[in-house]
């Protein structure tokens, strides 16, 4: 957990104040508008009338000061710096109220005697711990208390006493002691510079011990009105930014589209369509296309032709009075899907006694010749005498 | 404290207002997005087109090469010079030859430009157009030629050899035209 609170430490740049200055008495102190008037620059040690600090919770974070009129508030200061507290919401807040006379002047490094007596507290107090710290002014003491419970501040009130040669003076100090005594039971009473000999029974003086802790700085106006916009304005603008930056990347990815779509439509191929798709023109090309392609029958019955009048050719003496080679039904045409069959008229010089025999052997011949198959057709054989005719039908087999 | 109030009221309106820039700009994103997604749609359609325009254009250089542009002038000598039988070795009785009217081809009842022009000796009668060459293995040889052509079509083929000169009727002999 303690290296934990380190890191948030490092992390949050909530240096802690070190004793970075151990001749801090040298630093003057201010607790008047006078007395603040008097220094032009450099460090000076605000506490008295010139600030005003109180110990509120978040919540119920009504400041006296605010209404007074020339006082600034600071950034409030955390009691507890561990991270729990920081997370948590109800961590509650010194909330710190500064004379503008110490803004005003740029030139000024103004540290808060409160700090000190807070980290004072934070760190060295043990068990219950009333710190009195605070000054003498002309008009009497104005006197911070602080009470710490192990380390925690629990309580803070800041009052004035009557000078110390008053008579009622030592009056309103057991009156304060007592107070506190009451309220707390077995407290112990410390003593912080700039006061000093303050008769309090028991108390420890621990002088400027305190100032160690504190840490010098240009103090700077809290602009209340801009941080309450600070947040609404940022949601505005980045909400505003994306809804911009959304549509901007859809309108340019939108132009792409249409600037690529131009590109495609200026191919000549859009040109008759005026750059929009005719599916006419690729139909008629496809069907252009599938026309070519399809296989054409003509050349396998014409190849049958050929291979037919070729296979005639050794047949010297043989004459084709005709040769039919039909072209194929067309699905769907009336008809068998049968292949269809070459019709040959060939007449031929007698040979020997038997017309059928000679057929037979222009069949064989014809067979063997073409790679068909051949056959007389029923009376497809006659003899005129002088010659013989035969009629004969052959398939193709591809 | 009137402070912490308005804190409250500015914070509350900075979140109003970051709710309607996140609303409205939620919906001009969704509106957009789906012109942009219409619009590559149509993109990726050109692109789509362009690709199957440049396949078909080979298509249609080929169909230029192979198909002849039908004459304009309906004349038996121009057909002739298209058909170019002298160059297959046979030849036909040019004095009888009659060209049918043009028909447009039909694919799938789509008109694709190409037309067909049937040749028909008309002595002979029917759709029959006669060739004639020396002999049986020029004749066949022609046809056989002829037949490979893309732009011509033969129906059935009778070849009769009585005569002096092998003879061959083919049946629906057409040529394959474009129109333009």
């Amino acid at each position: 957990m303690k290296i934990l609170n380190f890191i948030v430490n490092i992390i949050l740049r909530k240096r802690r104040p070190s004793g970075e200055d151990n001749k801090s008495s040298a630093v003057p102190i201010a607790g008047s508008v006078s007395g603040l008037a008097a220094i032009s620059r450099g460090r000076v040690l605000v506490g008295g009338e010139l600030v005003y600090a109180d110990l509120n919770s978040a919540q119920n974070a009504i400041s006296a000061a605010k209404a007074l009129q020339d006082y600034v508030v600071q950034p409030s200061r955390e009691v507890y710096s561990d991270l729990s507290s920081r997370v948590s919401r109800s961590n509650p807040r010194v909330r710190v109220h500064v004379h503008r006379l110490a803004v005003s002047n740029s030139k000024l490094r103004v540290g808060f005697l409160v700090d000190g007596y807070m980290a004072w507290g934070r760190k060295k107090a043990k068990g219950r711990v009333a710190l009195i710290g605070g000054m003498e002014l002309v008009n009497g003491f104005h006197i911070d208390v602080l009470i710490f419970e192990n380390g925690k501040l629990i309580s803070m009130s800041d009052q004035t006493l009557p000078q110390k040669t008053s008579f009622t003076f030592s009056g309103h100090l057991q009156t304060l002691v007592a107070n506190i005594s009451g309220t707390y039971e077995g407290i112990k009473f410390v003593v912080a510079a700039p006061l000093d000999d303050f008769d309090i029974p028991g108390a420890t003086h621990i002088g400027t011990r305190p100032y160690s802790y504190i840490r010098y700085t240009p103090l700077r106006t809290v602009d209340k009105q801009r941080h309450v916009f600070v947040l609404p304005a940022a949601i505005c603008m980045a909400s505003l930014l994306a809804y911009i930056g959304v549509l901007a990347f859809d309108v340019a990815r939108f132009r792409a589209e249409g600037i690529e779509h131009d590109r495609a439509a200026q191919a000549p191929e859009f040109a008759q369509g005026g750059g929009k798709v005719d599916a006419g023109v690729v139909g008629v090309l496809n069907q252009r296309r599938q026309f070519m392609e399809t296989p054409r029958e003509q050349l396998g019955y014409v190849r049958t032709m050929a291979r037919v009048v070729r296979g005639l050719a050794p047949m010297k003496d043989a004459v084709v009075e005709e040769l039919v080679v039909p072209a194929p039904a067309k699905e769907g045409d009336a008809g068998s899907s049968e292949r269809a069959a070459v019709r040959l008229t060939v007449s031929l010089p007698s040979v020997g006694d038997s017309v059928y025999d000679q057929g037979v052997g222009v069949v064989d011949m014809l067979t063997q010749s073409t790679r068909m198959g051949w056959r007389l057709v029923p009376q497809g054989a006659k003899d005129d005498g002088k010659k013989r005719k035969f009629t004969l039908e052959g398939i193709s087999h591809g | 404290m009137a402070n912490s109030q308005m804190k409250n009221v500015l914070l509350g309106t900075a979140l109003i207002v970051a709710g309607v820039f996140a609303h409205s700009g939620f919906t001009g994103h969704k509106i957009l997005t789906v012109k942009i997604d219409t619009q590559a749609e149509n993109v990726e359609g050109l692109r789509r087109y362009s690709a199957t325009y440049k396949a078909a254009e080979e298509g249609r250089k080929n169909f230029d090469r192979v198909y002849k542009r039908l004459p304009s002038l309906r004349h038996n000598l121009a057909l002739l010079e298209i058909a170019n039988f002298s160059a297959y070795g046979v030849e036909t009785d040019t004095d009888n030859l009659v060209v049918n009217a043009a028909t447009g081809v039909m694919e799938g009842d789509v008109y694709f430009g190409l037309v067909r022009a049937c040749l028909t000796t008309g002595v002979g009668g029917g759709d029959t157009l006669f060739l004639r060459a020396p002999n049986y293995v020029a004749l066949q040889n022609g046809i056989s030629r002829l037949a490979e052509r893309p732009d011509v079509e033969i129906g059935s083929i009778t070849l009769v050899g009585n005569g002096p000169f092998p003879l061959a009727k083919l049946s629906k002999f057409c040529i394959l035209m474009r129109e333009s």
